[in-house]
């Protein structure tokens, strides 16, 4: 067990753990490590158990052991995870895009941020869009934009009186983008100083097409709600966009911070911009629906350093019209990317197709195990919710090693009970999926 | 490809791999060794290691069991010795449970073991099912030394600690289930479903039924006295009143066709036959008279052939189209001694026989008592019976025959020379009294005296030789190889049948032959 403590140290004494003495340190990593293994123990034990009485009912069993080996493969595949070293003779020139609407609270900061990068200067461009917003965004553009050209760089702000949503203004970046790689940047997310360092160096490689950064939640302190999320997007982007950056084919380069090579974007952005899904013009879900774009051909892939930094939903309304605008769009993308990713590396395939069973399926299974079975056997469903739990908590010990003592229990606990309470919206999102009437913000 | 495959990764993961299956294993195998299922570190490593180390002991090796049990999987170091003539009789041999520590029902493991080793080395083989059916119904052909192994209940101490044995010495076995505990709640104690589909899945095991319910014991009358579920006619308590005629017919229809079908069905397999539980197929009914006919009336359309434990009987089973077949319950007290003596006893013995009495070549006592001391085999009438009865093992088959024997008659009135034995309501006898000697036929119990000759042809103190001649079916006998009387020859089917003794007296404890020598002598017709 010697290698898990000597892999550990780096990130955590630089982070909450630097005043703790050697031997409690070891400890007290060891340990986690060792409650971590221990949840993965407990889970394969189930499951055998369930691989045991497999004919009582084929379906869930599978269901259930599909699911599991599904998860633990991804933390495999996420260790295995590398990224390559920057290289200081490869700087494509880089161009941000920036679609905004309504957002003069946090703009100023978004844009003010991209002066600050570690790149050289002559190689950056700045597209700023205020898309028909009511409120002060113009002008906090323009404030921003005024520090930004103070440092000799180049920024752009196209105004547009009447709102045409983020995918027309995402088109007309890629349009007026005069450089070799558009990063796109949500108008109310903020990069770190090295981030586009470690996002153009992936493009060095021709099959690259998209990628993605790693975002953290900024208002992760607000709530219990935040902090659920912050959680949440600490393993989506470190275990499970890791695994599928290993085959380079991520299927979604979120729009809060991603980078994309021009050139292949100019080839589909038109293809891109009139997008129509049965028959419906798709108006959410743009990040998504450009990386199907370009994995098709391309390879899109996860930087680990290069960081960025988004405001999540702090309320419960919001947070429940931001999943379902999600869902709906990966039922939509998972529907297109479907006709493809079996061409893609065999391993990456079965994890898609594996992704895509299990999705469909889990509304089903949960329907059986906690309404229909309890109405039947009148027991309570505690082996299926507490399964789900366990699995959250191996997500949690996870984060737990990984950032540190937070309020990660609780936050768990919030992931489970929303995932028990939003469990509907997957069959919801494919019964409504030609209505867009939740797609703007 | 953006992954880091260092070896030093791939073994972390290996080893972390292998950490966590392994605690799965052992702990599944805890687990289940406690809820009892199926063992998997059993089946994996302790099943093998067994294995070799009887594979080992049977080809003589040492302690280094472990290589001469891995050599001797490549040859066969037994000598397969048994002959290429045909099984006159066969022996079904019945065991439960095998154990580590006595409980004076069931056979201990080493018991068990120095059994079957000594039938390896002895040249026996074991038969399936559907060959013993084949023999006894349609007479087919099995090669000599052949019997059945049979385990009744379904218990898992009938299947761990045997099975290695079985693959070791290259037998098979079958075991007669309780189809309501096996395919039912998984228990410490009985095989369940999986455990009996990997049984069948070795080929070394067979699943035949034992019952689904008749297992345990039913209230059969107003005071709740327990009696059998096959041969007593049930208290229906809510009735007030016994079953009738027609509810334990069908009571009993149901369930033998409910366990064939259960089994059939959940284990995809032929059931063809099935062992009654305590060996009761209504003989030991206690308020039924009927139920032997009616049991065997009912089972006979839904189970071809069916097991009882014998007591008294001749061991072995002839090819007999009897739906009822014969098995050598083996008791815990056996050692391997007394176990080949029982196996030996059985086997069908040759023509000319001669028995000098110095050790028991077989004797069965149906009452009485008797011994074999001083090249003598005595038998007596006891305190509590008038008589005693004993017969020869082996000798079901024979036929045309002379059977002599030396007799001191210590005491007792009437001295019965046997042949034709087959059970003790069919035989032929010679009886010499004081009054006379008279030849007697038994029918299905039914005496019929065909001869009678008057006169004292009974010596007490003295040794006279005794004789009975069956030819054809004609039954005569001698005193010292003077022909005495004979009876006309009566029917036209062959008589066949062992040979015995039985002494008479009026009064209680009053009998007392020692017999000094016997001999059988073929007669040609």
């Amino acid at each position: 067990m010697k290698w898990i403590v000597n892999r550990m140290p780096k990130k955590i004494i630089s982070n909450d753990f630097k005043s703790r003495s050697g031997i409690k340190f070891i400890l007290d990593t060891f340990g986690s490590w060792f409650v971590f293994f221990f949840i993965i123990y407990i889970i394969l034990l189930i499951k055998a158990v369930t691989i045991r009485n497999i004919e009582t009912n084929i379906f869930f069993a599978a269901y259930s052991i599909i699911i599991t080996v599904y998860i633990l493969s991804r933390f495999l595949l996420s260790y295995f995870h590398k990224s390559i070293p920057y290289n200081s003779n490869y700087e494509p020139s880089i161009t941000f895009v920036v679609p905004a609407k309504n957002e003069e609270d946090n703009i100023k900061e978004t844009i003010k941020r991209f002066g600050q990068v570690n790149y050289p200067k002559e190689k950056i461009e700045i597209i700023a869009i205020n898309d028909g917003s009511t409120d002060n965004t113009l002008k906090e553009m323009q404030t921003a934009a005024n520090e930004i050209r103070r440092k000799d760089m180049q920024i752009k702000i196209i105004n547009w009186e009447i709102n045409r949503g983020k995918r027309d203004g995402m088109a007309e970046g890629i349009k007026r983008a005069k450089n070799d790689i558009i990063i796109f940047v949500d108008s109310d997310s903020f990069i770190e100083r090295d981030c586009v360092k470690h996002l153009v160096k992936y493009f060095s490689n021709l099959e690259v097409g998209a990628v993605s950064a790693h975002t953290d939640v900024y208002n992760r302190d607000t709530n219990l709600l935040t902090q659920m999320q912050a959680a949440r997007y600490f393993i989506a982007f470190k275990v499970y966009k890791a695994a599928e950056s290993i085959f380079g084919s991520v299927t979604c380069c979120p729009g809060c911070c991603s980078a994309y090579r021009t050139k292949y974007l100019r080839n589909v952005v038109d293809k891109w911009l009139s997008q129509k899904f049965l028959g419906v013009k798709c108006t959410f879900g743009d990040d998504r629906s450009l990386t199907n774009f370009i994995i098709k051909k391309y390879k899109a892939v996860y930087s680990p350093e290069a960081k960025a930094h988004t405001v999540v939903p702090d309320t419960f309304r919001k947070y429940f019209k931001q999943q379902q605008r999600w869902k709906k769009s990966w039922v939509r993308e998972t529907f297109i990317a479907s006709s493809f990713m079996w061409k893609k590396n065999p391993l990456a395939a079965l994890s898609f197709y594996s992704y895509v069973f299990l999705a469909f399926s889990s509304s089903i299974v949960f329907f059986r195990a906690v309404i229909w079975h309890p109405y039947v056997t009148r027991a309570w469903p505690i082996a299926y919710l507490s399964g789900l739990f366990l699995m959250l908590l191996l997500h949690g010990m996870y984060y737990r090693i990984k950032v540190g003592k937070r309020a990660w229990f609780l936050a768990i606990l919030s992931f489970w009970f929303h995932t028990i309470l939003l469990i509907w919206q997957l069959p919801w999102a494919i019964v409504t999926i030609k209505d867009s009437r939740w797609g703007t913000r | 490809m953006y992954a880091d495959v260092s070896f030093s990764k791939i073994m972390q993961v290996l080893s972390l791999i292998t950490l966590l299956s392994l605690g799965v294993i052992l702990t599944l195998n805890l687990e289940m060794g406690f809820i009892g299922n199926t063992n998997l570190f059993n089946s994996l490593v302790k099943n093998n290691y067994e294995y070799l180390k009887y594979k080992s002991d049977l080809s003589g090796g040492g302690n280094a069991f472990l290589i001469t049990g891995l050599l001797s999987t490549f040859k066969n170091d037994v000598e397969e010795n048994s002959s290429p003539e045909t099984a006159n009789l066969v022996p079904v041999l019945l065991y439960h449970g095998i154990l580590d520590k006595p409980d004076e029902k069931n056979v201990l493991l080493d018991n068990f073991k120095e059994q079957m080793f000594a039938l390896k080395r002895a040249g026996w083989r074991t038969i399936t099912i559907e060959e013993l059916y084949k023999y006894i119904d349609k007479g087919e052909k099995l090669p000599d030394k052949s019997f059945l192994l049979t385990f009744d209940d379904g218990r898992k101490d009938s299947y761990y600690p045997v099975d290695p044995i079985l693959k070791a010495l290259d037998y098979n076995a079958v075991i007669f289930v309780i189809s309501k505990y096996s395919l039912g709640q998984s228990s410490n104690y009985y095989l369940n479903k999986n455990e009996l589909k990997e049984m069948l899945k070795s080929g070394r095991w067979e699943i035949q039924s034992h019952t689904k319910e008749g297992h345990s014991l039913y209230v059969m009358d107003q005071s709740g006295a327990q009696g059998h579920f096959y041969s007593d006619r049930l208290w229906l308590s809510d009735l007030n009143r016994l079953e009738s005629e027609e509810e334990f017919t069908t009571r009993i229809t149901r369930d033998f066709q409910e366990s064939k079908d259960d089994l059939e069905k959940a284990l995809d397999i032929n059931i063809i036959s099935f062992a009654y539980p305590f060996g009761d197929y209504g003989q030991n009914s206690v308020n039924f008279s009927k139920a032997t006919k009616i049991v065997l009336n009912t089972i006979t359309p839904i189970y071809p052939i069916t097991f009882y434990q014998a007591w008294g009987e001749f061991t072995y089973n002839s090819a007999s189209h009897k739906i009822l077949v014969k098995r050598i319950e083996v008791a815990p007290d056996w050692d391997a001694q007394k176990f080949i003596e029982v196996i030996n006893a059985g086997r069908n013995k040759e023509l000319p026989f001669t028995d000098d009495l110095e050790k028991d070549n077989g004797w069965i006592l149906r009452w009485g008592a008797r011994s074999v001391e001083d090249n003598q085999l005595i038998i007596k009438s006891t305190e509590k019976s008038s008589s005693a009865l004993i017969f020869l093992d082996g000798t079901q088959n024979w036929a045309d025959y002379k059977f002599n024997a030396k007799v001191y008659t210590s005491k007792g009135e009437v001295i019965t020379l046997i042949a034709n034995y087959k059970d003790e309501l069919n035989h032929d006898s010679c009886l010499f009294s004081t009054k006379y000697v008279r030849i007697e036929r038994n029918i299905n119990g039914t005496k019929k005296i065909l001869v009678q000759r008057k006169g004292d042809s009974i010596f007490k103190g003295a040794t006279r030789d005794l004789g009975i001649v069956t030819h054809d079916s004609q039954i005569s006998c001698y005193i010292d190889n003077n022909l005495i009387v004979e009876s006309k020859p009566l029917d036209t089917i062959k008589s066949s049948g062992g040979i015995g003794f039985k002494i008479w007296d009026p009064i209680l404890n009053n009998s007392e032959i020692k017999i000094k020598s016997i001999n059988v002598g073929p007669i040609n017709s």
